[in-house]
């Protein structure tokens, strides 16, 4: 077929490209990989993106699109301090809250010779006959000596002035109890300015000091406008925020899948290059080394390597590189074994180009083609290897103690979480659909683009 | 064939002392030492305990007494009452069994899968399969094990969902064989169905069409053999990711085999048995990969006959 | 005269692209008689392979199509069998060789299995006499020792052997029809010349019909009694051999022989390739296919598709002028007003009906271009 002088020469990358173009799944996939890179290098700082790291003990596991007040696990307000309340309260200048908090009475118990001789009550040292527990949800409680509170004693307790002692009173000559009531709602407000607090009032009676569980809170406000936190996936057992963790569990995976897949490319670019360029005895030897190490089974060497050595980030960065690069060297030598026998290279020869000249101005460039192909094979790969590790209860700690966790971390938590009946399914769910949909894009991306790249195919669109 | 043969046997044995030998000095440097992690020794038993087991010695002198020992692979760290061999010897047969029929499971399914696909190429069933392999490729195991085991085992209650008896107990290998199963046939689907149309679009093909032929038997006796060979050199790997597959979908399943042992003598530090199960599982690598190449030199005659 | 082995009329082939029609084949016809063997010679893309292959229907229905054609064999139409009878057709009535013998055998059977497979598809033989058909076969072709190779795989023949077993697997069932494709290009010239002969003599003594498709004129002189020239998926002229080579009475047939290197021609010889380019054949033809490269092009070629006739003393060509000794003489015909409509003249025989009277008249070529892959429609 002879050439017709007015086609217009295209290079062999745009050519294809646009045969990637075509290929819809890989474009998705592309798209889909693009997306899921921008998220997760933005999306942290995106504002409105809860914080990963915050817990909502009070919460537990919630499903996707739930909302719950937005209030801490334990919150107060003082006078002239700033209200110990979630960011965003202290610009604002009126709250209010519904809470549920309960009203108690004290009491003073003297106990002689195993009989009551007197109850008094605290507030006012009134004294009574009977203290009885009168309604459903009241309960009393005991202080102890250094203040901190005992127990609910059991329901249905009455102690009347001269009786025999109950016995959960014990030893004690003095007791000081509490009688505490159901929690009804309350109502709070406090006024701010300038970030502090200038003024608490609890059911209109004011107070200097107030603190109060997020579990009890029923409703907030803020100059009008209610408080509340959406949880666009849902949230975890401690009341993390799913989304976020899941976000930022994509940082790690995707930096650890990138990263080592670096490091297995420059070793295996460079080994493979070398190897095939030498050719001869250079080729075999390295060739020799390769495929003893194939035979090794890897992943057990790493394992073994992060339960008996340290689980750092970088540990991981290289062994899981280590057990990639001997493909990435086998293809790349491959490559450069067929370049090598094709006549641009003789041409270039004689136009009486160096080695060095030759491997990099011709010979790498025209494999690239090939790694760009395999590296984007080798980041799900990795990806997968890590959550296998993860999975098994390796995963990476940045300190001792503090975990990076990693979509395969939140998988494994996930599972574990599991409950009998699936209930908290969704803590399973969205990692896993992040990562299999990345990782299915990056596969869909790297077939595609070895199809674009075959040069069986060139020049047919 | 030969020369070939006698080549991939030469390196049997220098893979097997490069892998003992990195296991060995790993486990051996790793600190702490096989007692770390225990409540607190007696500094006195603790010493015997090294003599006992020859940890005081000079690493190398220990690495010596280690290799001529072979195969006899010591006894166990923590285990009080058996050896390695033995402890290894009971664990063997279960993910034997296990590795065995999903890899059986995963041929079946993957080959037929791939050789439809590759027939009625931009079928629907193509792409459908195609999409389905990916999808099997991108879920990891140990989403699709707990998934299946919830589905199966606790909303339908078809299937246990943990656990194994014994041999008689091939109810409960249903899941985890499907489960490990499942990423290797999506693998030898994708690898078949290329391999076909590789092979479809060679001109012995058109020969063979031209000669009148069916196109079941066209398929099957004709394309069938030069679409294998992809498939064949990658059952090798195939197999070893399958093997460290079966690790975690041993623990999911509460299977009693090598994989968990693997796992758990590697979290208890029992060095000698972390160590004998690296060991066994590169063995068996070694051999597979073996076979693997020597099926791809006898199904292809070019090499056969060479 | 009795019934022509193969009959082709009006054959049309399409192949749709992703957003192009490739029109490869235009109403082409041509017939082969008992016995007899044509050549059928013409550029790349000519449309001469596709043609062939669409009579064994080795062409794959998508991309391909066949909008118009009939092709009989022995009086029945094989575009319109069933998948069963074209494959009892298909090397068992009419069997084909192709040119690449390198890949043209499967690599992983044996040469044995290869052939009798093929006699036990077709003939009542099986089993030991099957194979001693095949050894007899290979006999025939001339491989040495064939009781002991026929075990052997394909890799340990050489190419020239290779073909043997091609044309031992294609005539190991007696078929009436030979369609050979190019079957020497992709050998060494003296392979070729041994190939070659082995053909015209297992023809000969077989009563064999033969379709050899080639571009090589010296074949073609060589080896058949009559020949058909494509060009641009169409039949721009048919004749006997001796007829074509000494009269030719068609632009292309003329430039394509000359430009042959004449060995009396001495070593100043100028070589005369034809200037520009072959056709890119997206659309249906509405002007004769060779007017941009024609030395004699005139006007009226421009306008319309000249129709496939014979003239005055029954040449059959498809060309507005007359060419005689390599020089326009006239014109043929008036230009006609539609393409590809049939112009009304003096000249006998109407070429797209029917069958002539006479037997080497005549021979609509149906062109079906492209080559099959992964097989008909079976």
């Amino acid at each position: 077929m002879s050439a017709d002088p007015n086609q217009k020469g295209v290079s062999p990358w745009v050519d294809a490209w646009r045969r990637l173009k075509k290929n819809k799944m890989s474009m998705f996939g592309l798209w889909v990989v693009v997306v899921m890179s921008l998220i997760s290098i933005f999306g942290p700082i995106l504002p409105g993106m809860p914080n990963p790291n915050v817990q909502f003990n009070f919460v537990g596991a919630q499903p996707a699109m739930s909302r719950h007040v937005y209030v801490q696990n334990k919150n107060s307000l003082t006078v002239d301090q700033a209200p110990q309340l979630p960011p965003g309260y202290a610009s604002k200048s009126e709250l209010e809250f519904g809470i549920n908090l309960e009203r108690y009475r004290e009491y003073r118990i003297v106990v002689r010779r195993r009989k009551i001789s007197g109850i008094t009550q605290t507030l006012g040292a009134k004294s009574i006959d009977v203290l009885e527990v009168s309604g459903k949800g009241d309960y009393f409680v005991v202080e102890n000596e250094d203040g901190t509170l005992g127990e609910p004693l059991p329901p249905d307790l009455t102690f009347v002035k001269k009786k025999k002692l109950a016995k959960v009173l014990g030893k004690k000559r003095v007791v000081i109890l509490r009688h505490v009531f159901p929690a009804t709602e309350r109502k709070v407000t406090a006024t701010l300015a300038g970030g502090k607090v200038t003024g608490i009032t609890l059911d209109g009676e004011v107070v200097k000091h107030l603190s109060f569980d997020g579990r009890d809170v029923l409703r907030a406000t803020a100059d009008g406008e209610e408080q509340t936190l959406l949880h666009i996936l849902g949230t975890d057992s401690s009341g993390r925020d799913l989304m976020s963790r899941v976000v930022a569990g994509g940082r790690i995976s995707l930096m650890v899948g990138l990263v080592a897949t670096l490091v297995s490319l420059l070793i295996g670019v460079v080994y493979g290059a070398v190897a095939g360029y030498y050719g001869g005895k250079v080729d075999a030897l390295l060739m020799a080394i390769v495929d003893v190490l194939y035979g090794i089974p890897y992943l057990f060497l790493v394992i073994l390597l992060m339960v008996f050595f340290s689980r750092s980030l970088m540990t991981l960065f290289i062994a899981l590189g280590a057990v990639q690069w001997l493909t990435m060297a086998r293809i790349v030598r491959g490559q450069i074994l067929s370049l090598k026998e094709k006549e641009f290279v003789e041409a270039a020869r004689m136009c009486g180009s160096s080695d060095f000249k030759i491997v990099f101005n011709h010979l790498i460039p025209n494999t690239l083609g090939v790694v760009v192909v395999y590296t984007t094979l080798t980041v799900p790969a990795v990806i997968l290897q890590e959550s296998f590790l993860a999975f098994l209860g390796l995963t990476i700690e940045w300190a001792p103690g503090e975990t990076l966790e990693s979509w395969g971390a939140l998988v494994n938590s996930g599972v574990k979480e599991l409950g009998d009946n699936g209930e908290r399914f969704h803590l399973l769910l969205w990692p896993s659909f992040a990562m299999a949909l990345t990782l299915f894009s990056l596969n869909f991306l790297g077939d595609g683009l070895r199809d674009a790249l075959d040069p069986k195919q060139r020049g047919r669109t | 064939m030969g020369s070939y043969l006698l080549k991939r046997l030469a390196q049997v044995p220098v893979v097997l002392l490069v892998l003992i030998t990195t296991t060995f000095f790993m486990m051996r440097l790793a600190p702490g030492g096989p007692f770390a992690g225990d409540k607190k020794m007696d500094p006195v038993i603790q010493k015997k305990l090294e003599e006992k087991y020859g940890l005081d010695k000079p690493m190398l002198v220990q690495f010596g007494k280690f290799l001529v020992g072979l195969p006899d692979l010591g006894p166990s760290f923590k285990n009080k009452t058996k050896t390695v061999n033995e402890i290894l010897a009971e664990k063997f047969p279960t993910s034997a069994y296990l590795g065995f029929l999903a890899t059986m499971f995963a041929l079946a399914l993957g080959l037929t899968a791939g050789i439809v696909a590759g027939v009625r190429q931009n079928s629907g069933f193509d792409y459908g399969s195609m999409a389905a392999a990916m999808l099997g490729l991108s879920l990891p195991v140990f989403v699709v094990g707990p998934v299946l085991a919830l589905i199966f085992g606790l909303y339908l209650k078809w299937l246990p969902s943990a656990g194994y008896d014994g041999w008689s107990d091939w109810k409960a290998l249903i899941l985890p064989t499907i489960t490990l199963g499942l990423p290797f046939a999506a693998r030898i689907a994708r690898l078949t169905r290329a391999g076909m149309l590789e092979v479809i679009n060679q001109d012995y093909i058109r020969t063979a069409w031209a000669k009148g032929l069916s196109e079941k038997v066209i398929v099957l006796r004709h394309a069938l053999r030069g679409a294998m060979l992809p498939v064949v050199s990658f059952l090798g790997p195939g197999i070893a990711a399958m093997l460290t597959g079966s690790i975690v979908v041993e623990k999911v399943f509460a299977i009693p085999g090598l994989g968990m042992e693997f796992v758990e003598s590697a979290f208890n530090r029992d060095y000698t048995l972390a160590m004998g199960t690296v060991i066994l599982y590169g063995v068996l690598l070694i051999f597979f990969n073996l076979v693997v190449d020597v099926l791809y030199g006898f199904l292809d005659p070019r090499i056969r006959y060479s | 005269m009795s019934q022509p082995v193969l009959d082709v009329r009006d054959l049309r082939v399409h192949f749709r692209g992703d957003d192009s029609v490739v029109h490869a084949v235009n109403g082409v016809s041509f017939h082969v008689n008992e016995g007899e063997s044509v050549a059928i010679v013409g550029e790349s893309g000519s449309g001469k392979s596709v043609t062939n292959m669409t009579v064994l229907r080795l062409i794959p229905q998508p991309p391909g199509e066949i909008p118009t054609g009939e092709i009989s064999y022995r009086g029945q139409d094989l575009l319109k069998m069933s998948a069963r009878e074209i494959r009892s057709v298909r090397g068992g009535k009419i069997s084909m060789i192709f040119q690449d013998p390198m890949t043209s055998l499967n690599p992983f059977m044996r040469i044995s299995k290869q052939l009798t497979e093929t006699i036990e598809l077709h003939t009542d033989l099986r089993g030991a006499d099957a194979r001693q058909r095949a050894i007899e076969t290979l006999d025939l072709v001339g491989i040495p020792a064939p009781a002991e190779r026929i075990d052997s795989y394909p890799h340990e023949f050489s190419g020239g052997m290779r073909q043997r077993v091609m044309i031992a697997i294609a005539l190991s069932t007696n078929p009436d029809l030979l369609i050979a494709d190019e079957p020497t290009t992709a050998l060494d010239v003296t392979i070729q010349a041994q190939i070659l002969v082995l053909i015209k003599r297992l023809q000969r003594e077989r009563g064999m019909s033969l379709i050899m498709i080639t571009h090589d004129l010296a074949v073609v002189a060589g080896m058949c009694s009559r020949v058909v020239v494509m060009y641009g998926g169409a039949v721009v002229e048919t004749a006997d051999v001796d007829d074509l080579f000494e009269d030719p009475r068609h632009p292309y047939t003329l430039a394509l022989l000359r430009s042959v290197p004449r060995v009396d021609a001495g070593s100043h010889q100028k070589l005369e390739p034809i200037d520009g380019l072959p056709p890119k054949l997206t659309a249906e033809p509405t002007q004769c296919t060779f007017a941009p490269r024609c030395q004699f092009v005139q006007d009226q070629c421009l306008k319309a598709v000249p129709p496939l006739e014979a003239d005055e003393d029954g040449r059959i060509r498809a060309c507005f002028l007359k060419i005689r000794g390599g020089e326009v003489v006239g014109a043929e015909k008036a230009p006609a007003p539609a393409p590809g409509a049939k112009a009304e003249e003096s000249a006998p025989a109407e070429v797209q009906d029917g069958i002539a009277p006479e037997p080497s008249h005549e021979d609509a070529e149906a062109e079906s271009s492209g080559d099959a892959k992964s097989g008909g429609d079976a």
